[in-house]
């Protein structure tokens, strides 16, 4: 098909509010009379607050009122709840007594201006009853404790099984694998804004979310408020990665509008983002599996433990979510998946890019390389025994798994990398080199590569039902407005929706306009999660589309008085095969329909999706050992994707390029570290917490799988979490190709190298 | 304090608190919020704007150090409802995703094409250093700033 605007990389008509700095962010919002919000937080990991005194608080200039667990609603939620109908643990609260965490929320100070706040909360004198603390899931299992919570502090989820993995024959190896608490670094702080009327009892609420309904759902829930009342609109996002998905800062905004009749902002400074949001999850697990004479892959055993910080919320999802997707990239007779989600005296564990992809492809990917190197094969031709064909069916949830073109994914990235050539001249040379790059054996540089792949998911199907409710209409000049509830993280889904209507209606995308998530004018939905955006709510944007192009060619039948037949749609009119100079420019026929009486171009469609074609992927990674300084650093990296298609080419490769960025960032150095008595978090800054800068990263090669066969829109499969789920084990790899280690530990720090190097320089 | 200085181009004496951070004034005085806050400690850049053609970080300047220097922000670059030949780069290379570290990004690469009107990719990388993009590996940005200094030399030959 010749396409015209899917593909292409023009991006500018999406962009130029941001880069002239106009577009406004949930913080840049200002509203007559709004106060500010600031939260009073535990000190203490674990206790009972006994007394709290707040008369020097209150004192100062512009405060306003304090808000605690006595003069706000009690009920119990779980920040991870889109929908009231979800069976979720409940365990958390506004604000409470029983602090759980260095960071709980005890209270917040509401005041004219920000400084005010912060000298009040600062001023606050709390009296607590401390508890002892368990910073760690084994303090918890080792028994009798003072509870964290009276229910749910334990949850084992469903062993998902298939198979009889202890009868499998064959040779078992193992591993176990951690990895650490890490934040999103989503570059705009968590904020949020809301507004009550007390004459109407209406809230309009403003916030970066990635589900506006999940937003008003919470409030509506915690306040027993009608949600036809409540109004959240989405606003830019400056990234989300997963930490702008859950419900948490929206209800306390809404508690301080309530309290006090007038507008609220609360937005959280870089530390509270670490200490009261949400960070991606400790991870500890034990892999089991078995391989054949052949060294194929026969079966796995798997022990997942999680540590799920102070509350549950979305970790035992978390747990299934890993256990789930043990079957979409490896061919196996037996599984076996037990999991375990343990509250702990620390903070909050939650959603990140990826949702168990991730942490389950670095259990399963290192294993793969362990075992290769165990039996002396290369990693990409000891995975092809053991990769699932195309057009397998995953003996979990019984779906097809769509084109999965494992193979032809890790040749290509085999290609794209060098791989043989860079494996053939670290076997001929040695890992060592020097300063020159030139190689020495007693040279200052270890070099090594590595590789790993994966499958994904591209939406909710079929664990979840789904679906995607839109209107699309023309107005009287032919320009487009969609009702869509996009929520759009800042990785161009709205850019993509554009282009989906453009080429349907063979219109300049510049001429579509798409609002992003507002709950007044949306038809309900469930938000923009677990990759789903394109594939499901493209493809419901793709079809809306083509319903409004048959009324177009219905009117323009009726105006000709012509066969369908010869009709088609080219540059915003609809044209005739058998008269290449007749058009009839869409404005026309708007105007015809109107003063005809025939009624408005608009159509309002659903579409439910009845596949989920996981993207393939092949992630190939050389890393760079200083031994003096243990310092590491990614020289190169090669990702083949099989996206389907690619709606946004350059985007799509960002996609790609944050992902290399923050993955290796979580094998070097990203990494939130804890007291290991308090749980108090130690680095949280950005002075303090690395992430990968500009000038350490190389130049990531992508290519683009298309063979379009996905039944998101154009053919178009998930890329958005898949980008980043094979990242940490291909570079762990390379990383351990270097060190001749087996190391399945992250973050390696710089610290863990020197100490590993000592060590062997022992032996 | 009445501090005199010059904001993208005008004149202002506002009366300041002289230990008031310069991001607060732009955003709260001036309601110029293209300057963003990710930090507060000068480690993300996005709050990055000129002073005296010189990248400083906003959340590290204080009203008391602002007397007789010149301030430009992102909001300064449009001119007569045209957004300048570095924001066009930027978003003709795709380089604008979430949008939340552009301006800062922006104000950067101004900085360095003053200094530096042919800069290599590693020297671009370089100077981007101060500030972080989360929704890349910095291919656009880095391909955005050639083009802009591509399109700067051409202008002033």
């Amino acid at each position: 098909m010749d396409l015209k605007y899917v593909g292409k990389d023009d991006s500018v008509f999406n962009t130029q509010d941001k880069a002239s700095g106009e577009a406004l962010y949930a913080c840049d919002l200002h509203l007559p009379r709004m106060l500010q919000m600031k939260l009073i937080l535990s000190p203490v990991p674990h206790g009972r607050v006994k007394g709290m005194d707040v008369s020097e608080a209150l004192a100062v200039p512009g405060v306003v009122t304090i808000l605690d667990w006595r003069n706000t609603p009690q009920v119990k939620y779980n920040r991870g709840r889109v929908r009231a109908s979800e069976d979720v643990p409940d365990q958390e609260t506004l604000f409470t007594d029983h602090v759980r965490f260095v960071g709980d929320r005890i209270g917040a100070v509401l005041a004219e201006t920000k400084e005010a706040a912060e000298l009040a909360v600062s001023l606050v004198k709390l009296d607590i009853e401390e508890y002892p603390a368990y910073i760690t899931p084994q303090q918890v299992l080792a028994g009798p404790h003072v509870p964290i919570h009276d229910t749910d502090e334990i949850i084992r989820p469903d062993v998902i099984a298939f198979g009889d993995y202890d009868a499998e024959p064959g040779e078992e190896l193992s591993q176990l694998s951690a990895s650490s608490r890490t934040t999103h670094v989503a570059m705009e702080n968590h904020c949020a804004v809301a507004d009550y009327h007390v004459g109407s009892g209406e809230m309009e609420v403003w916030t970066g979310t990635q589900s506006v309904f999940g937003a008003r759902s919470a409030i509506a829930t915690i306040f027993g408020m009608d949600m036809h009342k409540i109004r959240v609109h989405k606003t830019p996002m400056g990234g989300s990665f997963g930490c702008k998905q859950e419900m948490i800062l929206e209800p306390l905004a809404a508690a301080g509008a309530i309290a006090t009749g007038r507008p609220v902002k609360l937005w959280l400074d870089r530390a509270e983002v670490m200490a009261c949001t949400v960070l991606r999850h400790p991870v500890g697990t034990f892999v089991r599996g078995k391989f054949d004479a052949d060294h194929k892959l026969t079966g796995v055993h798997l022990d997942i433990l999680l540590d799920a910080g102070a509350y549950q919320t979305v970790s035992p999802d978390y747990c299934l979510s890993m256990a789930k997707k043990i079957n979409w990239t490896y061919d196996m007779n037996s599984a076996e998946v037990v999991s375990a989600s343990v509250c702990t005296n620390t903070p909050v564990s939650g959603s990140y890019r990826g949702w168990g992809g991730p942490e389950l492809c670095f259990v399963m990917e290192n294993f793969m390389n362990l075992a290769a190197k165990h039996y002396g094969e290369d990693p990409v031709e000891f995975r092809k025994k053991s990769i699932l064909p195309p057009w397998s069916v995953t003996k979990v949830d019984n779906f097809n798994l769509g084109s999965l073109p494992l193979a032809e994914v890790m040749d290509r990235g085999a290609a794209l990398f060098g791989w043989e050539e860079k494996k053939e001249m670290l076997a001929q040379q040695g890992h060592r080199y020097d300063e020159n790059g030139d190689p020495d054996p007693e040279g200052r540089y270890l070099r090594g590569i590595g590789m790993a792949i994966c499958t994904h998911t591209s939406g909710y199907y079929p664990r979840r039902p789904d679906w995607g409710t839109i209107v699309v209409k023309m107005e009287e000049d032919g320009s487009v407005s969609v009702n869509c509830n996009i929520h759009d993280h800042g990785c161009g889904s709205v850019l993509a929706f554009q282009k989906i209507v453009g080429e349907v209606l063979s219109m300049d995308p510049a001429r579509v306009a798409i609002p992003e998530g507002d709950t007044l004018y949306n038809a309900i939905d469930n938000g923009c999660y677990t990759s789903r955006s394109v594939f499901v709510l493209g493809r419901s944007v793709m079809e809306t589309a083509e319903v409004l192009k048959g009324q177009l060619l219905d009117y323009a039948q009726e105006i000709w008085n012509c066969g369908r037949d010869v009709l088609y749609c080219e540059d915003e009119a609809v044209r005739r095969t058998d008269d290449p100079s007749a058009a009839l420019p869409y404005t026309d026929i708007a105007y015809y329909a109107a003063d005809h009486g025939k009624g408005a171009l608009f159509a309002a469609h659903t579409y439910w999706p009845e596949s989920n074609a996981g993207p393939a992927s092949a992630d190939f990674s050389e890393v760079e050992v200083d031994t003096y300084t243990g310092h590491c650093r990614l020289t190169d990296f090669a990702c083949v994707h099989d996206i389907g298609k690619a709606i946004n080419p350059e985007v799509c490769r960002s996609q790609i390029g944050s992902a290399v960025q923050s993955g290796a960032g979580m094998v070097f150095c990203e990494e939130v570290r804890l007291d290991p008595k308090t749980g108090a978090i130690l680095n949280d800054s950005l002075e303090r917490y690395h992430v990968i800068r500009a000038a350490e990263l190389p130049d990531v090669k992508v290519e683009f799988l298309e063979d379009g066969s996905a039944d998101g829109p154009f053919g178009a499969k998930s890329i958005g979490e898949a980008a980043l789920v094979p990242v940490m084990p291909a570079v762990l790899a390379a990383l351990n190709d270097a060190l001749g280690s087996d190391l399945s530990a992250v973050p390696v720090t710089p610290e863990k190298v020197l100490a590993y190097l000592e060590k062997e320089a022992g032996r | 304090m009445i501090v005199h200085f010059v904001l993208n181009g005008r004149q202002v004496s506002p009366d300041l608190d002289p230990s008031r951070r310069l991001i607060d004034i732009l955003r709260d005085d001036f309601f110029l919020t293209g300057a963003k806050e990710g930090c507060g400690e000068g480690e993300c850049g996005s709050c990055t704007v000129l002073m005296d053609e010189l990248p400083v970080h906003s959340c590290l300047v204080l009203a008391g150090q602002l007397g007789g220097h010149e301030v430009l922000t992102v909001e300064g670059l449009a001119e007569n409802g045209e957004l300048d030949l570095i924001q066009n780069a930027f978003v003709e290379n795709s380089a604008v995703h979430c949008g939340f570290c552009t301006p800062g990004m922006i104000m950067s690469a101004k900085g360095l094409l003053m200094k530096n009107p042919d800069p290599t990719d590693a020297e671009i990388r370089e100077a981007l250093s101060g500030n972080i993009c989360r929704c890349s590996d910095y291919r656009q940005i880095v391909m955005a700033v050639k083009d802009a200094a591509k399109r700067l030399r051409e202008v002033t030959l």
